[in-house]
């Protein structure tokens, strides 16, 4: 088994991003996101709790609960064993960390589902489907496959790297200048609620990438820029008449920052842009796609994102920040939390890309899915990715209504993909 | 698998109506998949038993606060309810219900609520003046506590050795508060004073053995608590 790297590794602070999440989490914004992987065979629970436990060495800021400072949440290093559980019917709901030894992350199981439900404290979506992908490569390889790493996964014979476990917004913040975003009122969608406020609708689809390239080629804008456009037509369809002139339909879009800087951090290192469309009758979805394209050629840009995490770590290491105690500091970042950061986006959309296994893995995967979190007022969270050719978009909506995900999904049919469809019907249910 | 004439799409889970459109959908040999697990949904009922014995609180403080102002002859003893109420709350709700807290943490909370507790009974349960019926709370019920209390989580730390480092915390800071009735000894709060200087006495003790037998253990959990 691998060693523990030097330096002590029982407790980790908190990364920049993450020291917002335990403040602000609740049962409405539970901050808990899930990575789904579906393989060819019914999961075995005893094989996948021992695949689990091989990773504790590997994966050190995982294995751990947090724990309260006088001035910060900080890391602890979680010396009992997490338990894989059958998959419950809530999605994403708060982590029950009684029920899983004080861990902030829980596997579960569901027919031919292995699903990883992470606090999104302990990692981003590219760190979880890192360790997603180690979980069920070392699953198969305890099945008796023979399994060969060609680079593409971290296992369980490999020391943990120190960079792996850094906050990389601490260590590429310069002296170039913070910038922060300009607070703009999104539009948040009033349609009626589910009675529980843990519960989640789920409707996720499955389409050939080959089918949805073109698609978004046609329009001569990225997979990504469609989809975000698609969605913010689907909002203003569906919402036209309750959508005020001023307060526009923003999808909140995450830019994972390792693409750029060297960074090979496990934990949290991603950036948000705000795409910013305003709402009137005679909005036709070429306008929108024109102003979304505009929004990413804008955003996204290095300058930028450096100006935001400049901002964000000045405000960390501001003396007057740090001697404040935390109950202090809770108070003030939930007025903050809730106050500006929800009142920002409409909807949440994520495309992580493709996902790439090795060659001897690949014949035991079907698909992956992500499933996002939902915030309070931003009630869909979309989640999107590519494996083997196929891409997946799973819609989570803490609302009845299903006619975003109907106009959203049958735009893409008509438009020429094929398009197969799976819910979990909570609109039926709760 | 089913197919949804009008949104053309294909559906995977088993079902008769379209998750988008909900339409019914044309009969089809392959019944589809069971993609998610049963509802089983629970929690909300624990949740509508505290928000119902939450409104019943506020209701007991309100009517009893009534009472006591429309009756009132001198004595607050409607602030005993409330306080009463309050620990309840505390000792049902947040060290029974809260699971996520360390024991050790809900011990100190709980020497600390029964002492406050105890002081406001003392203070306006009685007729006569406040400071002279403070004592038998300040000289023997708040030592007594502090040291029953101190001496639980002693022989815990010394039975569960290795989650020493959880206890560390609430004990050392419990241990603090037990120099409180030797302060007050100064203050000529506290007589007889026997009481208090045990449990500054054991404090004392407490943290020093702390410091001399598990002193990596106490540096390092301080440098993790108080960490800038």
């Amino acid at each position: 088994m691998p060693r523990r790297v030097n330096k002590d590794t029982t407790w980790f602070k908190l990364d920049n991003a993450a020291k917002i999440y335990p403040v602000l989490k609740s049962s409405k914004d539970s901050f808990v996101f899930r990575i789904s992987v579906i393989v060819k065979e019914i999961v075995k629970p005893e094989v996948l709790q021992q695949a689990l436990l091989d990773l504790t060495q590997r994966f050190p800021h995982m294995f751990v609960r947090i724990k309260h400072g006088f001035f910060w949440y900080y890391l602890e290093a979680n010396s009992k064993k997490p338990i894989v559980r059958p998959e419950p019917s809530l999605v994403n709901q708060r982590i029950d960390t009684q029920a899983n030894n004080h861990f902030f992350f829980s596997v579960f199981y569901y027919q031919n589902r292995i699903s990883l439900e992470s606090f999104h404290a302990l990692c981003d979506g590219a760190g979880a489907i890192e360790f997603v992908k180690s979980l069920v490569f070392r699953y198969f390889e305890l099945r008796g496959h023979e399994m060969k790493n060609d680079g593409t996964v971290l296992t369980v014979d490999q020391y943990p790297k120190p960079e792996e476990m850094e906050d990389s917004f601490a260590k590429y913040a310069d002296k170039s200048g913070a910038n922060r975003e300009k607070v703009i009122p999104a539009f948040h969608i009033k349609a009626k609620k589910f009675i529980y406020s843990e519960s989640r609708g789920v409707i996720t689809a499955r389409l050939p990438a080959e089918s949805l390239i073109p698609i978004a080629k046609k329009h001569g804008v990225t997979v990504t820029q469609y989809l975000v456009a698609l969605l913010t037509y689907s909002i203003h369809e569906t919402y036209i008449g309750q959508i005020p002139e001023k307060r526009p339909i923003r999808i909140s879009v995450p830019v994972n920052m390792r693409r750029y800087h060297p960074s090979i951090s496990l934990r949290n290192f991603s950036q948000y842009i705000h795409t910013t469309v305003y709402s009137s009758k005679k909005l036709t979805f070429e306008e929108v796609l024109l102003k979304i394209k505009q929004d990413f050629e804008t955003e996204i840009k290095p300058e930028t994102f450096q100006g935001s995490i400049n901002a964000n770590v000045y405000a960390e290491k501001n003396p007057f920040v740090r001697i404040l105690p935390l109950f202090i500091k809770k108070m003030l970042l939930s007025i903050i939390g809730t106050r500006l950061g929800a009142r920002l986006e409409t909807a949440t959309l994520s495309n992580v890309g493709i996902i790439t296994l090795p060659e001897s893995l690949t014949p035991w995967v079907d698909r992956f899915e992500f499933n996002l979190a939902t915030a309070a007022q931003a009630v869909y969270g979309v989640g999107v990715g590519t494996y083997n050719g196929l891409t997946t978009i799973s819609f989570l909506r803490s609302i009845y209504d299903t006619n975003v995900e109907r106009r959203f999904f049958t735009t893409l049919a008509t438009a020429g993909a094929e398009v197969t469809v799976e819910s979990n019907f909570w609109e039926e249910k709760a | 698998m089913r197919h949804c004439p009008e949104c053309q799409i294909k559906i995977a889970t088993r079902t008769s109506r379209c998750p988008l459109c909900h339409r019914i959908l044309p009969e089809s040999t392959d019944p589809g998949v069971i993609s998610y697990p049963e509802f089983d949904y629970k929690a909300s009922r624990r949740r509508l038993f505290l928000k119902v014995l939450s409104t019943l609180s506020l209701t007991g403080i309100f009517v009893t606060t009534l009472i006591n102002w429309l009756t009132f002859s001198g004595q607050l003893w409607s602030v005993v309810v409330a306080t009463a109420i309050v620990y309840a709350w505390v000792v049902v709700g947040w060290l029974t219900f809260k699971r996520n807290v360390h024991s050790s943490l809900k011990l100190m909370v709980h020497a600390i609520s029964i002492t406050a507790l105890l002081l406001v009974i003392e203070a306006f349960a009685t007729y006569n003046q406040l400071v002279s019926h403070l004592n038998w709370t300040l000289s023997f019920a708040m030592p007594s506590v502090l040291i029953g209390f101190i001496i639980i989580i002693n022989i815990w730390m010394l039975i569960k050795r290795q989650q020493l480092r959880d206890f560390l915390i609430s004990q050392l800071a419990l241990s603090v508060l037990g120099f409180i009735p030797l302060i007050l000894v100064f203050f000529n709060l506290v007589n007889p004073t026997y009481m208090a200087i045990g449990a500054a006495g054991l404090s004392f003790a407490t943290i020093i053995g702390l410091f001399i037998l598990a002193r990596r253990i106490v540096v390092s959990e301080l440098g993790r608590k108080f960490h800038l």
